[in-house]
This record gives C-alpha cells, structure tokens and sequence, in this order.
C-alpha cells in the first residue's frame, strides 16, 4: 500500500471517529463529561483558592448555597474585617500618630502624647448575615520600640464593637515592654474567652456578638501612659476571620477544609490513577495476548492457563492483601491495579490474534514472503488498535473505582486526599455523615466512570463491525 | 369452501427509513385436501405470507390490509389469546430442518409431545408420548431416538421431527417453509416424497413454500407465483407448466433444465429484484422486463383470468 | 467425550487452581519483611505469651524445621520446607492463629458467627440480585426498544457503575441518619452476652438490619445480570426455535421463560459464578461501610490490625469459594446443555 492510499484512509477513519462521537449522543455526553473532569484537574489551582488540607471555612459547613433552599435566616458565609485604619479617641487631647501601613494587616504606629491618652488601630467589617458565624480566628503580634518612658508601660487591648450599640472586651490584654513582642490568638472555640466576658464558659463569642447584621469594628486600643510619651508601635498579623456556617461550593469537612479543592485536586488523582494503571495493564495485556496468539502452542497454552487462573481469583480480596503486604503508596497502588488489570484484555487480543492468523489477508501476505514481524506490525497490530482503544476506555472505571475502595478501606496513600480517602474520613469522622461531604466523590467516581464507559461503548460500536449500527 | 382463503393481503414491516412492502395485495386459496405451492426467489415475502398467516411476524411487522379466512373466520383482528388456538391445531408450519428450529437443550420427543399437550392439556402424559412415538414412526424416525437431542440427529432426521411435530395435534392446515432446503439431494427428495405421502394418506390441506418450482411442481395441484412482494401468476400448476404467462415465471422456467426435454439454453432474469422498501410504482418487474411497456412504470396490473381453467395473472401483456 | 469425562476434566481443572492459589498466597505472604521479625514481633505481642500458641504460630509459618535438641533452638526451616508445610496447613484448613484476637482463626470465623451473617448476606442478595436481574432481564428484551426497555437498560447501567461503598453511605445517610428508617448498621441491636430474647422476636428488628446491606448488594449486582440476561434473550428470542414455539401456541409466558430462557441460562449461569468473586469483594466493602460483622468487616479490621494470617486465610477461602462456584456451575451447565458434553 502506498502512503497516498494509506493517508486519506486514516483520515476517513479519523473522521467517522468524530462522527460517531459527535453523532452518538450518549458518546457526546461521555465525552463533554470527560472534558470536564479533565478541565477540572488542569485547572485545579486556578479553580480553587484553597488546597485540599487548608482550613478554609468552619468545620462542618454545608454549602454556601443551602441558604437558597432552606431561606437565609440560619446561615452565614465567612467574613473578614476589612484594611486598617488608625485613629486616637476624641478625648484623647495632644496625642499625635503618625502610621505607616506595611500591608493589609501590618502597620507600624508611631505615637507622641503630653498627657497619655488612648491609640485605636481598628478594621470594621459590614456584617450582612442573619446568623452568626460558626468560628472566629484572629491574630495579633505588636512589637514596642523606642519607648521613651520607661516606668509606666502602655497597655494594649483588644476588642469587638458594634458600632453604635456596644463594644466587647477586651478579648485579651497586655502590657507592653520595650523590644518584647507581645502576641495573641483568638479564637472563638476557646472556652475561656466567653468567660472572661462575663459569659458562660463554653459559649461561642461569635454567637454572641455577631447575633445580629450591622457594622462591626474589631480593633487594638493602646493606653498611653499619662506624662511625655513617645514611642512606635510595629502591629503586625492583626486579622480577624469569621468563618460562616456555610462555605463555598461543596461545603467543608470536619477539619474546616474545602471539599470543592478535595474534590478538584482528588479528579487529578483518580484521572491518574485510572489511566497510568490501565496504561500498564492494557500494555501487559498486549504483549502476552500476542505472544500467545503469534507464537501458538506451548507458549500459549501456559499464558493462557496462567490468564485463566489469574481471572478466576477474586479481584479485590487479592489487591487488599497485596496492598497491606507492599505499603500503600499512590504508585504502589497504581502498579498494583496495573498488573491485577491485563487478563481480560489478554484474552481477547490472543482471541483476535487467533482468527486474524487464518483470515485469507495474512495468508496472502504470508505467501508473498512476509516476515512474522512484518505481518505483525502491518496486518495484526493495526487490526488490534480499535480493540486497544476501546478496553482503555473500558478498563479505566474499574481502576478508579479500585482505587477508591482500598482508599476507602484504608489502604490508600494516607497523604494523597483522593476520592476514596475522602470517603472514607466522612465516614470515620465519628459526626454523623454529612451529606456535602459524601455526594461529591461518589458522584465523581460515578460520573467519571460513565464518561469512560460511554466512550468505550461508542468506540466499541465504531471497531467492532459485528456491533456497527445498520442504517 | 377453502380451508384458507387469502383476500388482498398486505404485511408491511417497520423499519426506521419506512415502511417495507413485503406483500402486497396477496390472493390465493386452499381447497381443503389440496396444496398450493408458493414460488418465488428469496425476498419476494413467501416467508411473510406464511407468517401472516399464523400471526407470528417479527418486530415491526404488521397486517396492514386484507383478510385470512381460515375455516371460515377472518383471523387479522383475532387476539394473540385466540389466536394461540389456531396455531398448530388449525394451522401448523414446518420450518426447513437446516435451520434451528428444534429447540437444541429440550430432548426432540419432549418438544413433540409438549406440541401435543399444548392443545390437549387433559391427555395424559403417557398417551401424548404413545403419538409422539406413532408420528415418528410415520416420517420414517425410529421411535426409540425420542429422547434424543436435536444436535444427535442428523439434518434430514431433524426435518422428519418436524414434519412429525408438525402434525401432532392433526392441523387443518399445513404449511411447509422450504422443507428440505439446505439437504443434499437424496435427503430432499426423500422429504419431499413424504410431505406427498403424508398429503395423500392424511388427506392434508398445504400450503408449500420453496424457491423452486420444480419441488412445488411435485406436491402441489396449484401455485402462487411472487415477485418482490406481489403474487404475479396463479393458477393450476398444470396450466402454468403448460402455459406460463407472466414473463417472470417463464423467466423462472427457464431458469431450471429439463432433464427430459430437449437441450435448451438456461436462461436467467437479467437484474435484480427491486428494494421493497422504495419499489417503483408500477409493475416491480419492469426493470427486469424483457416486454416492459410504458404503463407498466405506472400502475400494477389487475389480476386477469385467463383460459377456462384457474389461471390469473398480472400482466399488462394479457 | 461424556459428561463424566467432562466432569473429571473441570475437576482437574479446579484442582490446579486451588495449587495455584495456595502457591500465590505463599508468594504473597513471603514478600512481608523477615519472617524472622514476624516471629520477634509475635513473642513480643502480650496477648501471645502462651507457650502453645506461639508453637501454633511456628506452625503456621512453618519457621521452625526442627528443635536443637541440646539447646532447644529452633532450626530453620528452607522455603521448600516451609512451602510443604503451608501446603499441607492450606489443604487441612489449619490457618494459625489471629494477631487480633489470639485464637485459632477457624474459630474465630465461624465460632463467633461471622461465616454466617455473611453467608446471610451474600445469600439473600444474590438471590435477590439473581431474580431480579432475571425476571426484568427477560420482560425488558420481549419488549425490546420500549420505553420500558430504555428505561430499565439505563438504570441497571447508573446502578452497576454507582460504587458500593458509596451506595452504602447515601443509604446510611438517608435511610437511617435522616429518616430513621433502618439502623445505620451491626446485625443485631442485642448486646453480646446478655440472653437473646425468643427467635421469633428476632425476627423484625434483624430483617432490619439486614436490609439496607442487602438492598446496596442487590442493586449493584442485579444490573449486571439484567444487562446480560437482556443481551443473551435477545440473542435467543431471534432464535428460529422460538418462532416454532410460538407457532405451536405457546404462551408467551411458556416462550420467554422455558424456551428462551433455558438456552439464554448458559452464560447467565457461568457469569453468575464469575461474579461471586465480585459479590464477596462487595461484601467486604458494605459490611465495612454497615458495620455487619461478618467476614468482610473481619479483612477490614484485619487489614487495620495488620493481621496477616487472617488476610492470608480469608484470600484463601475467598479464592476457594470462586474456584468452588465456577466447578459447581460447570456441573450445572453440562447438565443443561446437553451439547456441552460434546465440546
């Protein structure tokens, strides 16, 4: 055959591919679906502003878009206090600052005073939901340098107000010493918090103060000493986050982590998983389908024995037992799916091998002295390609959802969140399943699995003339 | 009366780029005691025919006109419920014994005998056996091969088992889908000499359908003659060898020797049948047709009758 | 060649497959490092300080091929050695003992009652699964092409590709953290020790308990054998002896389910059979997710505990119950086909 006969052929082939693609409505959807999934893992970073094991929101929170389903009354988003502005009390009188910000929650205040007085360095947030956050989380490091009265020391406190109606406080007070740095972290679990407010120990400060919508200010009040004082204050970390009851797309898990990025960055691990395991096992199932076919007799009879014992031992007991005995590794389990996954495959390419050998075409090429690797390569293997596309596509499923159970069982790699393993945390978290956690893998491992088997199925009807649609 | 008079039967099949017309507009009769043979070449809706006739078209097949008065009823609108009373009792068919007709995992006697006990659920189970063993006996297989498997037998022994099943529940009608097709050639005439056997000594009402006219020619007293869904020439099987009308059935004679005839030229018919699912509206034959005229493009010829016997065809010639 | 030709054939066949599994798990189970530090580890576990039991573990890892007798010091023993007595272990169901638990594993599986819930389990689903499959097999390719056709075709295919385990938890999440419907898992609400109140009252409370792991194993095996029930119907409905059972005035009912069926019954049976490797994978995954304790909860703690002869043994049931089913479905396809014996 000559290269100009052999172009317009492949391209004819390439063509009805597409076609069938395009023209099989359910191939279409398999592989619109397969794009996504495959979008999603490529943009993974851009998609997501948090990595999979980042806290990002409060623990536990369902999706931000629960609040259209059940009305806003119960639920509120995260929340941050916004740049930071400085300012002295009115009363204040003669005390002059001089600030210089060094970022969105660093500022370095320099203060000179007659008499004492009072430095206010403040952010003020809108609250617009009708419910409280379900956690706070806030920072606060302020360095004092060059005081220039030594004996009376500033003092430096921390606060909520709602602007107008009453102010809470202080969160957590210091006294200042030149040159050391004074450093907070305030947290709303702390049980000590409310307490020291006045409130029942145990009880959620955000509760209480952000019970209602309105102008919130979360700010560091600095008590100058009375007499002549001078001194520079580096504010350094001064960030308050309210963590809403409901987060982003998906929710979080019970650590605060979005499922969103669990989810995205898990679609690049299954997608890998499924295909480098397939990769490997079609590879095998190849060589030792051909080998069987190609080289008959004995060769055959013990691959072909060995295949069958091989496809007769269950599947999943064998990749348990072989994953506790090897160590659980990504790659481990890639290989290991791998090597489980060729007997099939195996099977059908020997059996296709075997009725290619006395079609009349092989025959002829046979009788005008052919080699045994020249009919391979020109006769066999091109026969053999559609039926390799097709398992790929077939086999993919089968290794995702491998995976995902011995994830799911607690053999998965323990650093990599995949969908199994995230599975497997809802269900060990010991809080009840929640049902934002538990949809979007299954769903995944589901909806990624019907894209491979579409395809497949289309591309099987495409290669396998017996299955070709009459028109 | 007829045992089985066919009025103007059309069966078209649904298929997704429209209707096949497979038959269209069918007449014949059965007297009762006779055969008429259907000829045709494969595709030309013998099968149907016989199909409608028992109801059994496959999926997308439907009566779309016309009646089938068997024993005196229309049985187009019949139920599959009362229809299920026909078959076999009234109206039983052979297949050809190449085929898979036998079930292959029920032992032969079984199959007869659940035949028998279909339409006779009060006999008992040892009677239906004593006939199944009687029927065997009659097409010439030994009794005893009842519990045998089809795949035990061989294919001239597989068609005699269903020629035997065929006559379990005494039929009013026979029909006899190209029995022996597909046999060699002893095997055949063997089959054929006992469809004529069978019909003389039971005095069976046949309806035969074969490709070959000369098979027909040996069992039957009249015969239908089909193309590409229409029954061109029927008659008495006498006057069409004597006289064939249609230039099709001459073509058909032509096309088998004559062993004791003089040395003639094999003919065959030019072309190919037309497709039934757009055939051109005329005449289907007039492509092939070595005497075509304009208005055979046009409209199908009525059936005319020719001579004082029973002899009609369709032909602009006449 | 007859049916017991056939039959010895298949025996045979079954046999060296039970060699090659036990020769597998040997080769599995060598690879974990240093026998050795097995035993350092054993003599170190609390729960083994037992003379005899430690001497049940040298028998089951075959360690020892004989004793010093000055010195008491156990002598190796080669890997041939220790792969003859394995061997024999295998053959007489001889396992060791559990990491776990410290008692001889035979007990530990069918003494505590796992063998039977899951052969409860298995056994009401698959039946289930089978008839199901079957039935809906059968009606949907008489109506092939129907909007019921369809309709059935794309729900087994969602059911067959929905992962157990995660079937297993919406079910848990719905039907009983929701709903309150079934408990969200165990066999029995009755606490072990304490007497078991009469078995007819029973009854109810372990039917629920019992369904929601049943129903996650009976929807994901009925889809397959549906689809394939549907593809070899179709397959046999097209089939020229159906017409002539129709012909002869047969019931549709009597069509379907005696002619059609029984030749379509072949690969469904031998499928059937393939797929109880499937059906006990799955089980060990739902009892996981139910808390159903059973054999496949027990793999799950073992594989928590790292309590390889469990696994070891339970690979090797597993593997000896498929091998067992595939030769039980050979019997009964040569029984079936009677053109089988003429392979």
């Amino acid at each position: 055959m000559t290269l100009q006969k052999r172009v317009p052929f492949r391209l004819i082939r390439l063509k009805n591919f597409f076609l069938i693609l395009v023209k099989n409505r359910l191939a279409f959807a398999g592989l619109i679906l397969l794009l996504l999934f495959v979008f999603a893992a490529a943009a993974a970073p851009l998609l997501t502003s948090n990595y999979p094991t980042e806290k990002a929101g409060g623990k536990l929170a369902p999706p931000f878009w629960v609040s259209y389903i059940y009305g806003n009354a119960r639920y509120s988003q995260n929340a941050q206090f916004g740049s930071l502005t400085t300012y002295t009390n009115t009363s204040s009188l003669g005390v002059s600052v001089q600030s210089t910000s060094l970022g969105p929650n660093d500022v370095n205040v320099t203060v000179r005073s007659v008499a004492g007085g009072t430095v206010i360095v403040g952010k003020t947030l809108d609250y617009s939901y009708s419910a409280p956050p379900s956690e706070m989380f806030g920072t606060l490091v302020v360095t004092p340098s060059s005081l220039s009265l030594g004996s009376s020391q500033p003092q430096v406190a921390v606060f909520f107000d709602r602007i107008g109606v009453r102010e809470w406080g202080p969160l957590w007070n210091d006294t200042l010493k030149p040159g050391l740095t004074s450093q907070t972290t305030i947290r709303s679990t702390d049980p000590g918090l409310a307490a020291r407010l006045g409130y029942q120990s145990g009880t959620d400060l955000g509760q209480i103060v952000f019970s209602a919508k309105g102008a919130y200010r979360y700010f560091v009040m600095i008590n100058l000493p009375p007499g002549q004082f001078q001194a520079s204050f580096l504010i350094k970390q001064f960030s308050m986050s309210l963590y809403g009851n409901t987060y982003g797309l998906m929710g979080t898990d019970f650590t605060g982590a979005d499922i969103f990025s669990q989810f995205v960055y898990g679609t690049q691990l299954s997608l890998m998983v499924g295909l480098i395991a397939t990769i490997i096992g079609i590879g095998v199932g190849l060589i030792i389908g051909l080998l069987a076919g190609f080289l008959g007799k004995m060769v055959d009879e013990v691959l072909m024995r060995f295949t069958d014992m091989m496809l007769v031992i269950p599947s999943l007991p064998l990749l348990i037992v072989l994953a506790s005995v090897l160590g659980s590794s990504l790659w481990n389990i890639i290989l290991i799916l791998g090597f489980l996954g060729w007997m099939g495959f195996a099977r059908l390419v020997r059996s296709q091998v075997l009725s290619l050998r006395e079609r009349p075409f092989i025959e002829a090429a046979k009788a005008s002295g052919a080699g045994t690797s020249y009919i391979l390569a020109r006769h066999i293997f091109p026969n053999i390609v559609g039926l390799t596309y097709v398992n790929l596509a077939l086999s993919v499923p089968a290794a995702i959802v491998g995976e995902a159970a011995l994830s799911f069982l607690g053999l998965g790699d323990q650093t990599a969140i995949t969908w199994g393993k995230m599975l497997e945390s809802a269900r060990e978290s010991f809080t009840g399943l929640a049902w934002w956690w538990i949809i979007p893998p299954g769903l995944g491992i589901a909806m990624l699995s019907l894209s491979f088997i579409l395809i497949g199925y289309s591309l099987d009807e495409l290669f396998n003339p017996r299955l070709r649609r009459r028109r | 009366m007829p045992v089985l008079s066919v009025e103007g039967l059309t069966t078209n099949y649904r298929t997704l780029r429209g209707w096949v017309k497979a038959a269209e507009n069918v007449n014949f009769d059965v007297e009762k005691g006779q055969a008429v043979g259907v000829v045709g070449e494969s595709g030309c809706g013998k099968t149907t025919v016989a199909l409608s006739i028992l109801k059994l078209l496959p999926r997308g097949g439907k009566i779309r006109r016309g009646k089938i008065i068997f024993d005196g009823t229309d049985i187009v609108p019949l139920s599959d419920k009362e229809m299920r009373a026909i078959r076999w009792k009234g109206i039983s068919i052979v297949f050809q014994g190449a085929m898979n007709a036998l079930n292959p995992v029920f032992k032969v006697g079984d199959q007869i005998i659940e035949a028998i006990k279909t339409h006779e659920p009060d006999l008992p189970k040892s009677d239906a056996r004593a006939r199944a063993e009687g029927l065997l006996e009659m097409v010439g297989v030994e009794p005893s091969r009842i519990n045998n498997y089809p795949h035990e037998f061989s294919g001239g022994m597989r068609q005699r088992a269903l020629i035997a099943m065929a006559l379990a529940s005494n039929p009013k009608l026979l029909i006899a889908d190209e029995p022996g097709t597909a046999l060699d050639v002893i095997v055949q005439a063997q089959v054929l000499q006992l469809m004529r056997g069978l019909k003389e000594k039971l005095g069976l009402s046949m309806m035969m359908i074969s490709h070959d006219l000369s098979i027909v020619a040996e069992v039957c007293e009249k015969v239908v003659i089909m193309y590409a869904g229409h029954v061109v020439e029927y008659g008495e099987i006498g006057e069409i060898f004597k006289e064939p009308l249609h230039p099709y059935t001459q073509g058909l004679m032509g096309a088998f020797p004559s062993i004791k005839g003089n040395k003639q030229k094999l003919v065959s018919i030019p072309g190919q049948p037309p497709d039934l699912l757009n055939p051109p509206p005329g005449c289907p034959f007039y492509p092939r047709c070595p005497y075509a005229m304009d208005v055979c493009k046009t409209k199908f010829p009525e059936s005319k009758k020719m001579g004082s016997a029973e002899h009609y065809v369709s032909c602009y010639l006449y | 060649m007859g049916l017991r030709g056939y039959l010895l054939k298949r025996a045979f066949n079954t046999f060296i497959l039970i060699l090659f599994v036990i020769t597998l798990n040997f080769a599995i189970f060598q690879l974990i490092p240093g026998t050795q530090g097995v035993i350092a580890n054993l003599l170190q576990n609390p729960r083994l300080t037992d003379k005899s039991i430690i001497g049940r573990y040298e028998n089951q890892f075959g360690l020892c091929a004989s004793y010093d007798p000055a010195t008491q010091h156990c002598v190796l023993a080669t890997a041939s050695q220790r792969f003859g007595k394995y061997f024999v272990n295998m053959l007489t169901f001889n396992f060791g003992v559990s990491y776990q638990s410290g008692h001889p594993i035979l007990d530990d599986m069918i003494g505590t009652g796992r063998l039977y819930n899951t052969l409860l389990l298995l056994g009401v689903s698959t039946l289930f699964s089978l008839l199901i499959g079957i039935f809906i097999g059968v009606f949907v390719a008489s109506r092939r092409g129907t909007a019921f056709d369809t309709g059935w075709v794309t729900t087994s295919l969602v059911t067959y590709s929905l992962p157990t385990f995660w079937m297993g938890l919406i079910f848990i999440l719905v039907f009983a953290q929701d709903l309150h419907w079934f408990p969200p898992g165990g066999v029995t609400p009755f606490p072990t020790g304490a007497p078991l109140p009469p078995f007819l009252q029973q009854i109810p409370t372990r039917i629920a308990h019992l369904f929601l792991p049943a129903l996650v194993l009976t929807l994901y095996f009925y889809g397959g054998h549906l689809l394939l029930t549907r593809a070899t119907m179709l397959e046999s409905l097209s089939e020229d002896y159906i017409t002539t059972a129709r012909a002869k005035g047969l019931s549709n009912t009597k069509v379907l389910f005696k002619h059609a069926l029984k030749n379509a019954s072949l690969p469904i049976v031998t499928n059937a059979a393939l797929s109880f490797g499937g059906l006990l994978g799955g089980a060990i995954i739902t009892e996981t997710v139910f808390n159903w304790d059973g054999l496949g909860h027990w793999i799950f703690s073992a594989i928590s505990y790292k309590d390889f002869p469990v696994m070891q043994a339970m690979f090797y049931i597993i593997a000896l119950c498929v091998i067992v089913a595939n030769f039980i479905s050979d019997i009964f396809l040569g029984v079936i086909d009677p053109r089988i014996k003429y392979e």
